[in-house]
């Protein structure tokens, strides 16, 4: 059996997704803080949002499920990490089962 | 507070010249789309493929063709008065002529003449624009001939405007301010006063306010209002780039298969008077401006996402203001545009304003389409005949709701139409709803007769200047601005160059936006910082009743770049054999200085999105309008901020006037002697007197009432163009505390 997919740390997560804004973005790393709002803070559009969403899904083995969520429902880095490691929960828990 | 009538009407959209003609097409449903055909090429800027660059997907859009002319224009247009190069202004004049038909005019009569519009949706325009600047640079690539030949930047011009079929209009007369002069030209025996008003898709229901507010103020007798829009090419690439056009090529609103709209061709106008003036004049009145309500979406979202609460918060204010309540108004007609985040976000504001008994709503687009800047009116339209007829049309092409959406419970869709008739007496009232790209909404009731309540405005509490800001090249401090302003001496340079972005804590835009954005809009927010430096952030205890009033003078670079990248196929047509190595070196340069067309492209470049930054950056939540009357813009402004102060719908009014270099190779677009003109970014802001104190915040200055005219001859050997109303305020200053 595949090693299930290994749950980061919601440090090493927020660490990670916000480079991924920031670089993909084009926006200084220091102001994307887990806490900043995407659209408010950063400018970022929803279409972009969507777009990076995908990328952070990828980046962690779950795009499938990107069709289903609303990009605009998890406005800050910190909640995408919530977010993030609920589905890798979830992943790892439907394939021990 | 004097009521004011709705006197006549116009309209010409696609499938309509008449408003009856709309009534017809509003109950038979049929959907009025085409390919453009005779009016440009699709090839030259469609492909099937949604991310191939500068390409637009959608092949239908509405056009007006074959307009059954107003008599007296058909007669104008065959004594020469119009020619074929004149398509906007004759469709609004035919507008306008429907409007006035009804109605009485008086010698002594002055008019004032408020249409929502823009540069950016006039296809002639768009044209010009890329005959000027193309002639011009690849001109300046080719060798020089023989001194007897024909110089070539004019053969070039020459070769393209045959290419377009322009005759030798100046393409200064398709400027908006200029098209509206032209429509309206001897329509009233005093003249009248022209503004364009740009807010985006809610601008011809912002122009119906204004113009209401002119014939209250006791600006005008007769007010002609609504708006003018088009169908571009570039447009439509830029909003494919955005996902908002249906790939479908068909309209739906508020269903299931809502994919996205089509924007068309339209022109619609009404005719206004005080209810006084109609009454005695015997006028038909097909209705009562009831009340207004206007609202920015403020921060929380991406500057041009559509907010639920911004437009709930323009509906409630229109109900507060006509003294109204949920349940006495009986249906709305939407803005209803057929994208799906538009449509869901609408539908979200409609529940949560709707009364207990639920809200019936119904849009025009999937018959006519999106009508852009003229949307507005020509939903005023469809309210007046329904008032007339007695009858809401049913709303077409509807099968059923999108999931989880209000559409059954709260909110309620006529799928067949239904008598409209009054309940206990009372007026029947309709709603009409549009909302801008920026997030600019506007709600306007319009009823029989329900007397309108008085305003708040207290005699005796001028408009005052509390603070200001001043942005020029060479970034001068503020100690040497007040002396240039009180000298009349300007030392700065006259061009920024270049401009660079300011600092992300004052733009917070991500810098491939910032690239893909106008710096007429980085400007406006670099000037709020600089304001904010100086005074402290003065609305923050009024951001629900701050508004921003601005102008922009001249075709904004980035979009003129853009607009080059879009029409390379049409150059490449155009422009062949010894000329074509020239046109390839220019199109690569273009494509080198110009980012291809994107998602930020349209918020880029569109003008009203300046004062749109502001709100959505500072959370305000007034009103946010681009005014326009060509070099007098900034007069226009300060009147406008003034009409809006004085009867407290704001409380404060940042007035932001740009002026920025016009684009190389478009002098002949200017209308201004290019070495007078000199860049440069003004923000004012105003309020009431009683605010001012209220604060403890020092006037600086009183603007005086009715400033749309400049008070005497231009004699700065230095023009700002449209900012040159902030520099005439702010030397007045000066002088006087010099």
């Amino acid at each position: 059996m595949a090693n299930p997919v290994s749950i980061p740390t919601t440090v090493e997560l927020i660490e990670d997704l916000r480079r991924i804004y920031a670089d993909n973005a084009e926006i200084p790393l220091e102001k994307v803080t887990m806490d900043a709002d995407l659209a408010a803070d950063l400018g970022i559009d929803s279409l972009t949002q969507g777009e990076l969403m995908i990328l952070a899904f990828e980046r962690y083995g779950i795009s499938d499920k990107s069709s289903r969520i609303q990009p605009t429902s998890y406005p800050t880095i910190s909640e995408l990490a919530d977010l993030i490691q609920r589905l890798l929960g979830e992943e790892n828990g439907g394939k021990n089962s | 507070m004097h009521e004011v009538a709705i006197v006549g009407m116009g309209i010409a959209v696609p499938g309509a010249s008449s408003p009856s003609d709309f009534w017809q097409l509003l109950n038979t449903g049929r959907p009025q789309f085409s390919e453009p055909s005779g009016n440009y090429r699709l090839e030259s800027f469609w492909s099937g493929d949604p991310d191939a660059e500068d390409r637009t997907y959608v092949r239908v859009s509405g056009f007006v063709t074959g307009l059954r002319l107003h008599p007296r224009l058909a007669t104008e247009i065959a004594d020469g008065l119009f020619t074929r190069d004149d398509g906007e202004a004759i469709r609004l004049r035919h507008c306008l002529l429907q409007a006035g038909d009804s109605m009485t005019t008086r010698d002594s009569d002055r008019g004032c003449c408020v249409i929502g519009g823009t540069g950016l949706t006039s296809r002639r325009l768009d044209e010009a624009i890329v005959i000027e600047a193309a002639a011009n640079k690849i001109a300046a690539r080719l060798q020089v001939r023989s001194a007897a030949d024909e110089p070539d930047e004019e053969r070039l011009r020459y070769l393209l405007r045959d290419h377009f079929g322009h005759g030798d209009t100046p393409p200064t007369q398709l400027l908006p301010d200029q098209v509206v002069h032209a429509a309206v030209s001897g329509l009233l025996p005093g003249g009248c006063a022209v503004t364009v008003v740009d807010t985006a898709c809610s601008s011809a229901l912002y122009a119906i306010d204004l113009g209401a507010r002119y014939l209250v103020a006791g600006d005008c007798e007769i007010a002609y209002c609504g708006g003018l829009s088009g169908v571009t090419p570039r447009y439509n690439i830029a909003f494919a780039k955005l996902g908002g056009l249906s790939r479908r090529g068909r309209l739906s609103v508020f269903d299931r298969n809502a994919d996205g709209t089509l924007f068309s061709e339209a022109a619609a106008v009404v005719a206004l008077k005080t209810l006084g003036r109609a009454l005695e004049d015997g006028d038909p009145v097909l209705g009562v401006l009831a009340g207004f309500g206007a609202s920015s979406d403020g921060r929380g979202r991406w500057v041009c996402a559509a907010s639920p609460a911004g437009q709930s918060l323009c509906i409630e204010r229109a109900q507060r203001a006509a003294g109204l309540d949920a349940s006495q108004v009986d249906w709305i007609v939407a803005h209803g545009t057929g994208t799906a985040a538009g449509d869901a976000a609408e539908l979200t504001a409609l529940a949560e304003t709707a009364p207990a008994a639920g809200r019936l709503c119904a849009s025009n687009k999937p018959i006519v389409g999106h009508a852009g800047w003229s949307a507005g009116a020509v939903s005023v339209i469809h309210a007046l005949l329904a008032l007339r007829y007695g009858c809401i049309p049913a709303h077409h092409g509807f099968i059923t709701e999108p999931p989880s959406s209000p559409v059954g419970t709260r909110v309620d869709v006529p799928v067949h139409s239904r008598p409209w008739r009054g309940k206990d007496g009372q007026p029947r009232t309709v709603g009409v709803s549009s909302f801008g790209f920026g997030g600019t909404n506007a709600h306007l009731l319009i009823s029989e007769h329900v007397p309108r309540r008085a305003a708040a405005a207290a005699p005796g509490d001028p408009v005052v200047l509390v603070a200001w800001a001043a942005h020029l090249p060479g970034e001068p401090s503020r100690a040497e601005i007040e002396h240039m302003l009180a000298t009349g001496v300007w030392t700065c340079p006259r061009t920024f160059g270049r401009y660079e972005p300011p600092p992300f804590d004052e733009i917070r835009l991500p810098a491939r936006a910032a690239r893909s954005t106008d710096p007429s809009q980085l400007m406006a927010l670099h000037l709020a910082a600089m304001m904010i430096a100086e005074y402290g952030e003065l609305w923050a205890p009024l951001r629900d009743t701050t508004g921003v009033i601005a102008t922009l003078t001249g075709p904004a670079p980035l979009a003129v770049g853009n607009l080059l990248r879009c029409y390379a196929a049409e150059l490449e047509r155009a422009v062949t054999s010894e000329d074509a190595k020239a046109l390839a070196a220019f199109l690569e340069d273009v494509r080198a200085d110009n980012p291809p067309t994107s998602r930020d492209t349209l918020p880029g470049i569109m003008p009203n999105i300046m004062a749109a930054r502001l709100a959505n950056h500072y959370d305000l939540h007034g009103l946010t309008m681009l005014v326009d009357s060509g070099r007098t813009s900034g007069y226009t402004a300060l009147d406008v901020a003034a009409l809006y102060l004085a009867t407290g719908e704001l409380d404060m009014a940042l007035v932001l006037t740009v002026n920025l270099a016009v684009p190389a190779g478009l002098a002949r677009l200017a209308g201004a002697e290019p070495g007078t003109i000199a860049e440069g970014a003004f923000l004012l802001a105003l309020t009431r007197s009683s605010v001012a104190r209220r604060h403890g915040w020092r006037a600086h200055a009183e603007i005086p009432s009715c400033t749309r005219e400049p008070a005497g001859p231009d004699r700065m050997e230095t023009s700002f163009v449209a900012a040159d109303a902030a520099i005439s305020l702010l030397t007045t200053l000066h002088r006087n505390s010099s």
